[in-house]
């Protein structure tokens, strides 16, 4: 009981109860707080780096393969004059986002490769042969597709 | 020749132990007893078997009278007299040399290093503050364990680290701190890491609605090799720079991750994660095991030591699932909060038992990857909490 009384009132440490409490909730407090500044100032310093390691030279990708894209149309409008086409994808998901943009430009450049090829004409008024209103993966392929389904590009 | 036999006998452990029946042979038989559990959990139930494995035959052979392979008196004065512990130490002596110059446990982290992908958390690095979040349960469990009395804030500090669930990082800061604990807290540690599966989905479901257990999230980015070797520099710098006593975990975490990721050094790499770490598991296992001699271990603190480590455990979990449901919160509902749970370390078992829960209620949500985020996060966020105890002016 007396054994009992001293560790309630009185730690190993010489503390008392009220003085174990302060203490405690001291190093609780700066203690969850300055983990949460390191990690925190590691998010931004990660962020930071993300604009200059991905955002920059993902814009200027983009950039350059909208120019080439654009270069390649011109080659085959100048090859093709006849039989104007309307190639548009069905459509069920709306293009939205960066991943999204890029992938509407990657399936936009397959597509214009693919009719450059086969003759085809870009119809008047327009820079493309066709517009990627949206596009729909096909389901079931394989793993990844149940990663992301209800994801809007 | 009789002499000679009486001579042999009275040097067999079996006399040794019987010879005088007393509450110290009691302890040695209990003490075989766990040391029987812990290879019956690590080979039967292959709970964290790699480490429990050392850690029971360690426990084993330090027990068995007259074997003298370990001395921890030797390692708890104020100055170690390293010359004494070569002259007079035994195998085990010796191997615990790398436990209290805490090399082993740094070593260790050039492994997990090597092994770790931090794609996720490079692609959301949003994820890093769910792992500040699951150390919550550290900072409590020290609260608590220093408010029971029976602890100093030193073994309040090294009892707290076991809610971090990283085992060298426990061992780490324990070995510094509170020696005499160590092999109680390491014992833990592994053990509360074998059973994330059990632990943590309670939790999960409690502190979940079914809609966000549902949640979806956006497909990570791709990351680029430059990003992957400029991120372990930029840890190692940023931590240093704030907390530099977590260095000799998070330098070598990162040191081992630039061996994988720069892919020049793959023979490094592939040492790191391969011959490196299993030999010095090994050698961290058998020195852990053998600081649980009878006199030691079997203490009414190693109870309290359990019951705290456990609380600690619990209160990270529920610390990494109420930050990632804030962040889901203002985020719009695109963070499921199941990963949250994966914040605690326990690398890639959390992220796992994510995934697992996430599945239970839409299988065909891929929350793994995701859930790497925190889940790496939370190894950086318990080497952070380390290097605090470890700086601080007790």
């Amino acid at each position: 009981m007396d054994f009992a009384i001293r560790t309630l009132f009185l730690s190993a440490n010489g503390m008392n109860l009220t003085e174990r409490l302060l203490y405690g909730g001291r190093v609780f407090i700066i203690g969850i707080a300055t983990v949460f500044a390191v990690l925190a100032i590691l998010w931004g310093v990660i962020s930071i780096f993300k604009i200059f390691m991905y955002d920059i030279p993902q814009k200027k990708a983009r950039k350059k393969a909208e120019e080439e894209l654009s270069a390649h149309i011109s080659d085959g409008q100048s090859k093709n004059t006849d039989a104007p086409v309307s190639a548009a994808p069905a459509a069920v998901q709306t293009p939205a986002g960066d991943s999204g943009e890029v992938l509407a430009a990657v399936i936009a450049a397959a597509i214009a490769a693919y009719t450059a090829e086969s003759g085809e004409a870009v119809p008047e008024g327009s820079t493309l042969p066709f517009r990627v209103v949206s596009y729909r993966r096909v389901k079931g392929a394989n793993g990844w597709s149940g990663a992301n389904d209800s994801q809007s590009f | 020749m009789l002499e000679s036999i009486l001579n042999f006998l009275e040097n067999t452990g079996v006399y040794r132990l019987f010879s005088s029946i007393d509450i110290g042979t009691l302890k040695t038989v209990i003490m075989f007893i766990i040391a029987g559990a812990l290879i019956y959990l690590a080979i039967g139930k292959k709970f964290e078997p790699l480490l429990l494995l050392p850690i029971a035959i360690g426990m084993l052979l330090t027990n068995l009278p007259g074997a003298e392979m370990f001395h921890l008196d030797l390692f708890i004065q104020e100055e170690i007299n390293y010359g004494a512990v070569l002259h007079d130490g035994g195998f085990l002596d010796i191997l615990y040399l790398g436990v209290k110059l805490g090399i082993y446990p740094s070593i260790i982290f050039i492994g997990i290093g090597a092994m770790t992908d931090f794609t996720p958390l490079i692609s959301n690095p949003k994820s890093l503050l769910i792992g500040a979040g699951a150390q919550l349960g550290v900072f409590f469990a020290f609260f608590v364990a220093l408010a029971t009395g029976v602890f100093t804030p030193q073994e309040a500090a090294s009892i707290g680290i076991i809610g971090g669930a990283d085992g060298p990082t426990a061992i780490l800061v324990t070995k510094t701190l509170a020696p005499t604990l160590l092999s109680a807290i390491a014992i833990a540690a592994y053990s509360y890491m074998a059973l994330i599966p059990m632990i943590q989905p309670p939790f999960m479901k409690l502190l979940t609605t079914k809609k966000e257990r549902c949640i979806r999230m956006n497909a990570l980015r791709t990351v680029s090799k430059t990003e992957k070797i400029i991120f372990p520099i930029l840890v190692t710098a940023v931590v240093g720079l704030i907390v530099p006593d977590a260095l000799p975990l998070i330098g070598c975490l990162m040191f081992g991750n630039l061996l994988n990721v720069c892919g020049v050094t793959d023979r490094l790499s592939k040492t790191a994660q391969n011959e490196l770490i299993n030999i010095v598991t090994i050698f961290l296992g058998l020195s852990v095991g053998a600081t649980a001699s009878a006199d030691n271990f079997l203490k009414g603190k190693t109870i309290l030591i359990i019951f705290c480590g456990l609380a600690a455990f619990c209160i990270s979990t529920v610390g990494g699932l109420l930050t990632a449901k804030i962040m889901n919160k203002l985020t719009g509902g695109k963070i499921n909060p199941l990963i949250g749970s994966a914040g605690v370390s326990a690398v890639p078992m959390a992220a796992r038992v994510s995934q697992k829960v996430g599945q239970q209620y839409d299988p065909s949500n891929f929350l793994l990857m995701h859930a790497m985020g925190p889940n790496v996060a939370g190894v950086i966020g318990s080497a952070v909490a380390a290097g605090l105890f470890l700086s601080w002016n007790w």
